[in-house]
Parts: C-alpha cells; sequence; structure tokens
C-alpha cells in the first residue's frame, strides 16, 4: 500500500505527460441555460447531517448548507453570520451573542434563536457526534431575550467565536419531523446552497437557494464530485468534466499549468508540515542533539527543489496565514558544521532513530521525509524512515506513543494559533511530549487575553521558547495549488475550505 | 438433491461464521476507531465518552457475543461514521458494483469464446497466438494505468466518453472495457490451455478419423469439456468482480461496494468492514454452489450426493 501510493502519483504524472498534446475545449458540460460549477473532493461526504459529522470533507459541504453563528472569511479574520454581533467578557469565559433576524431555512421556515440552542444542546449530548469535541469547554448556554443567547465556558477561550464557526445550525422542528436517518439525505439548512440531488459515491447536486439572506449566489448549481485518484482529478479537469480540483499535488502542477483551458491558483495555506522529537526519549532529551537536528536541515533547498516552489521555510510550527504566527522569527540556520558539532556535544554515540510519518495524507510527505532523514544522516544521526498509512499513525500521534521522531502537520481551520497551543504544548492536553511550565502559563495567559497585539506577543515568545528547547523541527508550510477552469470565477482560501457563495460562472 | 442443498447450506452457515469471527478480530487487531473519528482536539475524556457510546468499551468477549447474536438476527450494527445501518450502506453500493462486474464479465467471456471459438474454427493459429498476445500484454498493465490511458484516450483526447463517475451508460464503458479486458486474458489463456489438453484426447482424433469437420469437432466435442473449467473459473472470477473491484471504481469513481470497503477500513469503521466482507463471502458460497450444481448438469459423470 505504502509504496503503491507512491507509484501511483508518479504514473499520474506520466500519464498527463502522455496526453500532453490533447486539448480541445468544451466537453461533457451540461448546457441546459443554468450556470453550473463541479468541484472534486478525495472523496464523499458521509453525511448531510452537520451535527454529527466533523470531516473536512464534511465541513467543506455543510459551509454551503448551512450558516453559523460565524464565519471565518477569505482573510482568515472571525465575521458575523447568523450572529450579528457578540461580545466577551469574564476573562473569555462569558460570551453573548446577538443574532440577525430575517433569517430563512430551506424550507421557508424561520431561523429562530431556539433553533441555535437546540442544535447546540443536540450535540452536547451526543456522544456518538465527533462535534461533540469541539464544544467540551461549554458548560451552559442560555436564551437571554428572543435574540441574544449566552454561552459559559469552563476555562478562558478567546477563539470561542472562531470555534462556533465549526457548528452548522439545524432547524429543529425539520429535523425531528424527518429524524436522523432522512435529515441526513435530504437536509434542511439555511445557507446558500440546498441539496438538489445526492447518489452516495457519485455526485452530489446543490442548487442556489434565491432566499438566501446574504444575497442569491451567483451561480445556479453547485456539484460535489468524489474522485478519490489524483490522476483522474487532473484529467477530468482537463476534459472540462470538473471545473474545479483543490489541493493538486507539486508534480501535477507543471503538467497542467500548460493545458489550454486549465488555470492553476496559487495560495498560501494554513497547513504546517513539522517534525516532531519525543523528548522523553532518553536518547532525545539533549537539548544540543535537538538543535543539530534543526541546523542540520536545508528547509530552502526542500522548499525551492523538492517542493517547487510550494513551500515557504518556516521556524515555528504556525503557518505564516495564522493569527499568531511571528513574521520575524526567521527558520534555524542551515548549518552542517554547527549541527556535527552539536551533536558532538550531545554525547550522541550514533544509536538508531526511528523517524515515523504518515505518507497519504499531504502531498510529497515521502519525498521530504527522505530529504529530511537524508540531512540528518549527513549530520551524523542514525535515521531510520517508518512510513505508515495516517490511519496507522494518526491514533499514534493522539495516543502520545510516537517513541523518537516524527512528521506531522497541521490545517489550523480556525486560523488561530491558539489551537496549535492546544494540540502541540500545554501539559495535560497536548500531543507534544515537551513541557514547559512557562509555556503553560503563557498559553493560558493569551487564551484570557482579549487584546490582539498582546496575545501575538505571548505567542512569539511561546515560539521563541520552542525554538530555544527545540521540541520540534519545523519544516515548512504549503502553498497550495488549485486547477480551475476558464471562465469560473473562484477565488481558494488558505483554509482549504471550499464556499461557493461568491463563485461565477462566464462562459 | 435436497441432501446435497441442505448439506452445502449447513457448511455455508459454518463458513459465514468463520468469515464473521475473523472479519471481526482482523478490523479490531487494525486500530481504534475513535482517534480517528474525533477531531484533533477532542480530550480523553471525550474519547471516553464515544468509546462507551460505541460500546467499544467492553470486553472484547462480550462485544463478540453481542456482535454474533446480531448478526444472527441480520444486523450488523451501525457506521461509526454515518450512523445508519452498515448492511444498508453495502446494499446501497451492490446495484452499481453489479452493473460493472456484470458488463465486464460479459464483455471478457463473450469476447473470449467468441474470439477464441471463430479462429479456432475458421482462422490459422497465428492468429489466434496474436490475439491472445494482445490479451496478455493487456493484463501485464496494471489497471490503475491501463484505466488511465483509456481515460486520456477516450474522455481527454476524444471526448467521446466521460472519465468520472455513474449515471448514463456512457459512463459505464469505460470502466467495464477496463475490467473486461483484463477478465479477457485471463479465458482466452484457459480456452487455450483446456482445447490443447482435449487435442490430445483420442476421442479427438476419433471425430475428425471419422470425417467431420473441424467447426463440428471443436463445438460439438470438444467445447463441451473445455466448458468445465470454464465454469468454475468464470464463477469464482465473477465473485471476485462481486466482492468490488477497488481499483477500477477509484480511477473511474465509481460508486461500488470496493471503494465503500476501502473507506471504511481506512477510517476502521467496523460495522461497515464487517457488512462488505460478509456480502463478499455470501457471494462466493452463493456462486461456488451454482458452479457445483451446474456442474452436474454439463457433467453427467457428476452426481450430487
Amino acid at each position: 500500500m505504502i509504496m503503491f501510493s507512491t507509484t501511483r502519483r508518479e504514473l499520474g504524472k506520466w500519464a498527463l505527460g502522455a496526453g500532453a498534446a490533447a486539448a480541445a475545449p468544451g466537453f461533457a458540460r451540461a448546457q441546459q441555460g443554468k450556470s453550473r460549477i463541479t468541484v472534486a473532493q478525495v472523496s464523499d461526504v458521509l453525511t448531510l447531517d452537520p451535527t454529527v459529522d466533523s470531516s473536512a470533507i464534511g465541513i467543506n459541504v455543510f459551509l454551503n448548507l448551512y450558516d453559523q453563528l460565524a464565519e471565518i472569511r477569505s482573510d482568515g479574520s472571525v465575521g458575523p453570520l447568523i450572529a450579528e454581533s457578540w461580545e466577551s467578557a469574564d476573562e473569555q469565559k462569558t460570551w453573548t451573542f446577538k443574532l440577525r433576524s430575517g433569517i430563512r431555512f430551506h424550507d421557508g421556515s424561520p431561523l429562530t434563536i431556539d433553533d441555535v440552542i437546540w442544535t447546540f444542546k443536540k450535540i452536547m449530548a451526543d456522544a456518538k457526534s465527533p462535534v461533540r469535541a469541539y464544544l467540551t469547554q461549554v458548560t451552559s448556554i442560555e436564551k437571554l431575550d428572543g435574540d441574544r443567547l449566552q454561552f459559559k465556558l469552563a476555562a478562558p477561550f478567546v477563539t470561542f467565536d472562531r470555534q462556533v464557526t465549526l457548528v452548522s445550525i439545524v432547524p429543529q422542528k425539520a429535523y425531528e419531523t424527518l429524524g436522523p436517518q432522512q435529515f441526513s439525505l435530504t437536509p434542511v439548512g439555511s445557507g446558500p446552497f440546498k441539496v438538489s440531488r445526492w447518489v452516495k459515491d457519485s455526485a452530489l447536486e446543490l442548487e442556489a437557494f434565491p432566499d438566501y439572506w446574504g444575497g442569491r449566489p451567483k451561480v445556479d448549481q453547485v456539484v460535489v464530485k468524489p474522485v478519490p485518484a489524483e490522476a483522474s482529478r487532473a484529467a477530468a479537469l482537463i476534459s472540462g468534466e470538473l471545473d474545479i480540483v483543490p489541493v493538486l499535488p507539486p508534480t501535477l502542477v507543471d503538467s497542467l499549468a500548460n493545458k489550454p483551458g486549465v488555470n492553476i491558483i496559487k495560495v498560501k495555506a494554513n497547513r504546517a508540515v513539522y517534525g516532531g522529537i519525543n523528548v522523553t526519549n532518553p536518547l532525545l532529551s539533549n537539548v544540543k542533539l535537538r538543535q543539530a537536528i534543526n541546523h542540520a536541515i536545508d528547509r530552502d533547498a526542500i522548499v525551492t527543489r523538492l517542493l517547487r516552489g510550494a513551500g515557504i521555510p518556516l521556524g515555528q510550527i504556525a503557518a505564516p496565514v495564522l493569527f499568531g504566527h511571528d513574521p520575524d522569527l526567521k527558520p534555524p540556520a542551515y548549518d552542517v558544521a554547527l549541527a556535527k558539532k552539536l551533536l558532538e556535544e550531545s554525547g550522541y554515540k550514533g544509536e538508531p532513530i526511528p523517524f515515523q510519518y504518515p505518507n497519504n495524507r499531504w502531498a510529497f510527505a515521502d519525498q521530504v521525509a527522505q530529504a529530511v532523514g537524508n540531512y540528518l544522516k549527513v549530520a551524523g544521526l542514525n535515521v531510520q524512515l517508518q512510513p505508515m498509512e495516517f490511519s496507522a499513525f494518526f491514533p499514534l500521534w493522539v495516543g502520545d506513543k510516537l517513541p523518537a521522531l516524527y512528521m506531522f502537520s497541521l490545517g489550523i481551520t480556525i486560523m488561530d494559533a491558539d489551537l496549535i497551543l492546544n494540540l502541540e504544548y500545554e501539559s495535560g492536553v497536548s500531543h507534544g511530549y515537551w513541557r514547559s511550565a512557562e509555556v503553560d502559563a503563557l498559553a493560558k495567559q493569551q487564551r484570557a487575553e482579549k487584546d490582539p497585539a498582546k496575545r501575538k506577543e505571548i505567542m512569539s515568545r511561546i515560539w521563541k521558547l520552542s525554538q530555544e528547547a527545540a521540541p520540534y523541527f519545523p519544516l515548512y508550510s504549503e502553498v497550495q495549488a488549485y486547477g480551475v477552469r476558464d471562465g469560473v470565477n473562484w477565488t481558494p482560501r488558505a483554509d482549504e475550505r471550499l464556499k461557493f457563495k461568491d463563485a461565477s460562472v462566464k462562459r | 438433491m435436497m441432501r446435497f442443498v441442505i448439506k452445502r447450506v449447513v457448511q455455508a452457515g459454518l463458513t459465514i461464521a468463520g468469515v464473521l469471527t475473523v472479519g471481526f478480530v482482523l478490523i479490531r487487531a487494525a486500530g481504534d476507531p475513535v482517534a480517528l473519528l474525533l477531531p484533533e482536539n477532542a480530550t480523553a475524556d471525550d474519547a471516553a465518552r464515544m468509546r462507551a457510546a460505541l460500546g467499544l468499551d467492553l470486553p472484547l468477549w462480550r462485544q463478540y457475543l453481542m456482535f454474533m447474536a446480531d448478526a444472527l438476527r441480520g444486523d450488523l450494527g451501525m457506521s461509526f461514521r454515518q450512523q445508519t445501518s452498515a448492511v444498508g450502506l453495502v446494499l446501497e453500493r451492490l446495484p452499481a458494483t453489479m452493473e460493472l462486474a456484470l458488463a465486464a464479465f460479459a464483455i471478457g467471456v463473450i469476447l473470449a469464446f467468441g474470439l477464441d471459438l471463430t479462429l479456432r474454427v475458421v482462422g490459422s493459429q497465428r492468429l489466434r497466438h496474436a490475439v491472445l498476445w494482445v490479451a496478455l500484454t493487456r493484463q501485464a498493465i496494471p489497471t490503475f494505468w491501463f484505466g488511465l490511458l483509456m481515460i486520456l484516450l477516450f474522455s481527454v483526447t476524444l471526448r467521446w466518453l466521460p472519465a468520472l463517475g455513474r449515471g448514463t451508460p456512457g459512463h459505464l464503458i469505460l470502466p467495464a472495457f477496463t475490467l473486461g479486458t483484463y477478465e479477457l486474458a485471463l479465458y482466452l489463456r484457459l480456452l487455450e490451455s483446456s482445447f490443447r489438453e482435449q487435442e490430445t484426447h483420442d476421442y479427438v482424433r476419433t471425430a475428425y478419423a471419422k470425417g467431420l469437420g473441424r467447426g463440428q469437432v471443436v463445438l460439438r466435442e470438444m467445447l463441451p469439456n473445455v466448458l468445465l473449467p470454464m465454469v468454475t473459473v468464470a464463477g469464482l472470477n465473477l465473485g471476485v468482480l462481486l466482492g468490488g473491484t477497488v481499483v477500477t471504481e477509484t480511477v473511474f469513481s465509481w460508486p461500488g461496494v470496493g471503494r465503500l470497503i476501502v473507506q471504511a477500513v481506512s477510517q476502521r469503521d467496523y460495522p461497515v468492514v464487517v457488512a462488505g466482507v460478509l456480502m463478499t463471502s455470501l457471494i462466493f458460497v452463493a456462486l461456488n454452489l451454482l458452479v457445483d450444481l451446474l456442474y452436474a448438469v454439463l457433467d453427467p459423470r457428476v452426481r450430487l450426493a
């Protein structure tokens, strides 16, 4: 399986080279006087019920079918949606949202504050729902009056307004009438699009909701097609069967760029790729050895040569597009002599060091891991690469069971680095292995801090502490490429989400 | 005959129980689904709650007994991911899989018999070998690669046929042809070796000596004997096709059972995996039975007992 995925990718590249001669426009396009955009996802959405699915594939669809209290805007900031305004108090532990009036669901019924509260309570009561994990901090939801509701949280949570962008509001009445099974197939939302047809694993057809409160979408139809094979996605983009193919692998970008009718749009993404070090492993507990690792890697070469420019070298595990990224903190300098010196001082004797990574989660994981492995070998580290399936790797990451070195990536969809502290730094909750009382305190402090400038400053301090103690070796953040057909006016986003309200077609 | 059927049904029941047990154990050995279900920032408490809600916190033997008791009633549980019946999910994909499998099977069998018998009766041996060579070359090409070539030629270059999905008859052509031509080589090779084996028998020489024409010897005398191994192979092979053809389904985005099962495996969606495996084994058991019955019809020497 492992080798197969690489081979497939290579075959795909080859295949496209072979088909380079082809390019007559306009096949397979339905001409019914309706404008339509067809977009590929890697697999099909599993359910259309947003209260039970937190997958990225699912959320990409939910964002078009439903409204949320707030939304992450394309510039990464958080803005109003169902809630027209909100305020936080009590060290970010109390959040009061004021709802907009005049929002209607697809069945014509009004979206009320009771629908909002019911949706949140339903999710929080469902232990089987992964969405519940987004709301672990919520202790109570209260209706203050006809259009204001208040959340009380167990702890300060300055990014709670970003957190609620992940919760799609469903209509209580329709949900209860249809029942969960039927609702998951023929849902009722209040978003800019409604479902017109869903053939599982084949196509999900969305239709513009003419009465959308934020204005009718410019495109009449959006068809979401699950296309698991990378090379097939690319071929269908050339043939015109697909209009948008998200996140193309770097290998395919060049061959697609010169195809008539196909445009490549690049976007700096929220995904950071980095190495982690289990500092509790006696072999890796020495800070000099960890710094040696950081200086041994030529991040610039990886980005320019291997990724063909599809990355930005990083010295912190937060991508530049995230709130909290410090642009002044440079990656550790590539200096083999220094790395060798540090390694010698650390007393390392050439013991084997396993290096685990998932190779089917993001583009070029194998190639980057091999390059990193080689840089570390050159510096004198006896690194042993262990590629694995993401589904085998991820439980190890969650269970804190990675023995030595590993490579991982995080795409922070709430676009705020606060989540990184939660996931990789803080004692008790994170899946990192390095513990620092100072970082713990700083993380807590910024989570209760309202002033963005102060939060940024605190985060910078954390990144600097991390760079000194070197529990990570940040590598790069992705610059993602989207394939978009001529005439389709749509801009990809830094958070990998697919939203079509403002998309339009002119052919 | 009746005794034979009863005996086979009992055997099938044991086989299915065995398959369910192996499926239950293997997929659990593959890893914990809870980590993959939850978002990255889920707490240990979230995980524990979900594990309890899915019944995965119980001792394995209790899980197994409950699973088998439910399975006996035809209930393999709800998909962890989709919170809907796992059997239902598999059955939903079955029409697409059957459509592709039967089309590919038909292409393979019809082409194989058509080409082989025609060329055997009227053509030269050289031509027949050339056809076999072409078919083997196709079979030697990985299906993933061949499928892509088909897409590049017929969808990208000529723009005759769609590359993705299912819907119109046009959607079926490329995947069915890709899969069917792979099958073709299998049957052609088997026909070639079976006929060659039959040619060594005395009855063939006798038939020619009696003055029968080539067509009569091939079609009337040899073909019935050649059919026997073909039925076995074709039956089992149809089972393979009906169990889902992951690679072809992936290349052409065909919404079949294979993709469902593969996705379920990578998500550790236990109930869906087991439902898929169960369906595949049921198909195999049924086809095996059918092959045995056909044998009795085709070969008078075989008596069912």
